[in-house]
């Protein structure tokens, strides 16, 4: 393909990126590597989005002329090896990566967890109204806007950014409702729509629930997309942890334990306490527990609220939060999961609402302090979330 | 230590990175993972070279780069993971934020592994004699630096380029050989050394046991940090695959099956074939398999032998092989296995020898055609290694008499 000012590039969904030194990067596409000047790190930043050629190179700043015909030759390599891509054929790319929402096994498992899929689709039952204007962002392989237009929607536009649009238009020209359905391919925040939608679907809740940015979808959507007053599927989410106690055999290996040094001791007669520097960081996650796992971990309190965000009027894009709470007895862990109102009916991914048919998997934080905490002791849980970034739980014992 | 406006930080080399979506980073810093959000590669940008907080501010502010609370809380996490680090001036400085690095699981699954830990240490007993000049290459921990100065070694140079260099050199100073170690903090194809070694002993060995490029770092060193007739450690590999049964439960929700459409069909009343289309249900896809998981698969009795890597000679960086075998009945997964010789002894992560300590988890391959196979009927494994896509795995056609000679061969 050929490059010119108006070809509209961006950034492949999969890229490994290994900066290897002062100067370069190394970057990995589909297994071809190449090495680049550091610079390449700016264009991809830039790429991000769509932009033409011309506005892309415009946001990086040049230092003369020289600079300028290094940044044209990165983003002509870049394009070369597949890490750019035109906004058309990336459409039709499959991610690789399980875990990202081009591939299809993601996909398999949420239509395999078929009590999500059925809360959503009962509550566009309950929702939608004849003559309605529906929007669904993220369509994935089009599941819920086929079941917004079965419902009765007059018109679903159906938002896809990833290569999944291919499947979706193809599922949906097999059905009885294709009529009524458009494909948008792209992502929400960048596409205009001829009319405005009064319903708003998204399935776009991450394993933490905030981290497929559905605040800033939803927020651009209220503000863009959508008529005053729309209705909102999911309405809300509430997000919760639960006190758990995880069991030392699923401890061992991912946390320094006190045995691991007296068996080392035992076995290589060398002192390695100096690897206690190097404790876990608290406000990470530890783990992700598949229902498999968190099945294994045993319930140890009721759960706490951190958050709840109601998404016909929320505003914040950021969270925070601090709970006082009652031990009920000693724990090690907390367990975040939230739940979503869909209509009547409430979509948990708590692990014993969810089950082993659950396609979210859950965030398991370690706090080897609770193990003191007795029944009727006082804790604190402080929860923050920030635009972009991740959620953070600490605990505070006083 | 707390940042301020100019303080001058610096990122740090080897930093891996996953573009996940538009919003989306992941980063990679020693084995940890932690997701920013975007911006934060033009943050990483910006400090390639040592700049202050404050002027890398100005910079990324005329680049666009959202606004000024975002960009510090970003440099403030990428200077907690240790992706920037104070710079002083020395390329190879500790990390001070290394407390916040968090625990390393690896290395403490790595001295759980007592049986790859013990046969290193054996093999280090028998190799190594008084007067040797001992290189580590990757020493993590230590263990093995501290192995080699015990079994008699008069100088042990011990590798490292992780944060772990820190602890490694904290483990050593409790030990009575700490005068003999000396931690080189870098990568080793980047450092030099005063003197050149005649015993190279290293546990680079990946789940790919390519994959943390072993071929490409023993022969930068034999070219330039070890002696002529230098003895490796481990002198050879053998990489095998062996044909597996993965059974559904492991494949449900992994690939596409027929059940799921015919349920998908009756729970959505929805026709999801066109997903067929985008999946390639070849060797594409592979899963790394942990004990659990290996447990609940069954395998041939007969395994393939892939490669045989002897250390001390290998001139090629590529590797290809395709190995004949007659089928023993159908199967729809090959796993790959290894074994180093250690001394005298043998360590092996074939899937009946290796157990729940065992610290390498297997690469998997999913190959759907194989189950067409029948007892008896020939069939070939092809393999491949490069730098650039690792181990590759590929079921090829064979021929009746291609498969009888390969069996003499093996048996051989």
């Amino acid at each position: 393909m050929k490059l010119h000012s108006h070809t509209v590039l961006r950034r492949a969904a999969e890229i490994g990126i290994s900066i290897e030194s002062v100067h370069t990067a190394e970057i990995t596409v589909n297994g071809s590597r190449q090495s680049f000047p550091n610079q390449a790190l700016m264009v991809l930043t830039v790429f991000a989005q769509p932009i033409s050629l011309e506005e892309g190179l415009k946001k990086i700043p040049a230092s003369g002329a020289q600079d300028w015909i290094l940044l044209t030759s990165i983003v002509a390599k870049l394009q070369m090896l597949g890490a750019l891509i035109s906004h058309e054929e990336g459409l039709a790319l499959i991610d690789k990566n399980p875990d990202s929402f081009g591939s299809p096994q993601i996909h398999i498992a949420m239509l395999n967890d078929k009590p999500r899929t059925d809360s959503f689709t009962s509550g566009l039952q309950q929702t939608i109204r004849p003559g309605d204007v529906v929007l669904d962002i993220g369509t994935g392989t089009g599941v819920l806007a086929i079941a917004a237009a079965r419902a009765g929607a007059k018109k679903v536009y159906a938002i896809e950014a990833s290569g999944m649009a291919d499947v979706a238009q193809a599922t949906i020209d097999k059905t009885e409702v294709a009529d009524r359905i458009t494909l948008v391919r792209g992502w929400s925040t960048q596409v205009e729509l001829p009319e405005k939608a009064d319903v708003l679907v998204s399935e776009i809740l991450g394993n933490d629930p905030f981290d497929e940015n559905i605040l800033q979808t939803f927020r651009d959507a209220r503000r863009r997309l959508l008529h005053p007053n729309p209705r909102i599927l999911p309405e809300n989410v509430k997000v919760f942890v639960l006190p758990v106690h995880i069991p030392a055999a699923i401890l061992h290996n991912k946390v320094l334990l006190p045995q691991d040094l007296d068996n080392w001791q035992q076995w290589y007669n060398v002192d390695f306490s100096a690897l206690r520097r190097l404790s876990a960081d608290q406000s990470r996650y530890l783990f992700r527990a598949n229902a498999a796992m968190a099945a294994q971990l045993e319930i140890a309190g009721e759960p706490v609220q951190l958050a709840e965000v109601d998404f016909a009027s929320f505003e914040e894009m950021s969270i925070r939060n601090e709970v006082q709470v009652t031990a009920q007895r000693s724990f090690n862990g907390l367990l975040m999961y939230f739940e979503s109102k869909l209509g009547d009916a409430v979509l948990s991914t708590h692990p014993k609402v969810a089950g082993y048919t659950n396609s979210w998997v859950s965030l398991v934080w370690y706090f080897p302090k609770a193990q003191r905490l007795q029944a009727g002791d006082p804790f604190t849980v402080s929860y923050k979330y920030m635009q972009g970034n991740n959620s953070e739980i600490s605990l505070l014992i006083p | 230590m707390n940042l301020q406006p100019h303080t001058v930080l610096k990122r740090k080399n080897d930093i891996g990175l996953k573009l996940e979506s538009v919003h989306r980073l992941e980063i990679v810093i020693d084995k940890k993972r932690e997701f920013l959000s975007n911006h934060a590669l033009a943050v990483l940008d910006v400090f390639a070279q040592p700049v202050s907080i404050s002027d890398a501010m100005k910079k990324l502010q005329t680049t666009g780069q959202r606004d000024w609370m975002d960009l510090t809380l970003t440099i403030h996490k990428l200077h907690q993971l240790g992706a920037l680090y104070d710079y002083s001036g020395e390329e190879f400085k500790a990390d001070k934020s290394m407390a916040s690095f968090g625990s390393s699981p690896i290395h403490i699954a790595m001295l759980n592994d007592k049986l790859r830990t013990d046969l290193f240490v054996h093999a280090l007993r028998q190799t190594v004699g008084p007067d040797d000049v001992v290189l580590d290459i990757g020493t993590g921990t230590g263990v093995l630096a501290i192995a080699a100065a015990r079994a008699g070694a008069r100088k042990v140079y011990a590798v490292e380029a992780g944060a772990m260099a820190d602890v490694a050199q904290a483990v050593i100073n409790r030990t009575e050989v700490a005068d003999k170690i000396q931690i080189v903090r870098g990568w080793s194809t980047q450092i030099e050394l005063p003197e050149k070694a005649n015993v190279l002993v290293s546990e680079i060995i990946g789940n790919d046991p390519f994959g943390e490029k072993v071929l490409q770092t023993f022969s930068d060193a034999r070219k330039r940090l070890l002696q002529p007739g230098v003895r490796i450690i481990p002198p050879r590999m053998r990489v095998y695959g062996i044909p597996a049964r993965i059974p559904g439960a492991i494949l449900q929700n992994r690939v596409l099956q027929q059940q799921d459409l015919d349920n998908w069909q009756n729970w959505y009343e929805i026709d999801f074939s066109p997903l067929k289309k985008l999946i390639k249900q070849d060797s594409d896809f592979f899963l790394m398999a942990n004990y659990e998981r290996v447990q609940q698969m069954q395998f041939a009795e007969e395994p393939l032998l892939l490669t045989d890597v002897d250390f001390h000679s290998f001139k090629t960086l590529k590797l290809e092989h395709t190995a004949i075998a007659k089928a023993e009945g159908p199967f729809n997964g090959l796993l790959m296995y290894f074994e180093l010789d250690l001394g005298d002894a043998v360590l092996s992560t074939h899937p009946r020898v290796a157990d729940k300590t065992n610290s390498w988890v297997s690469p998997v391959w999913y190959l759907p055609e194989a189950e067409k196979l029948q007892a008896g009927d020939p069939y070939g494994i092809r393999f491949i290694y490069t730098e650039a896509l690792g181990s590759e795995i590929h079921l090829v056609e064979a021929a009746d008499n291609q498969a009888a000679g390969a069996a003499v061969y093996r048996n051989s």
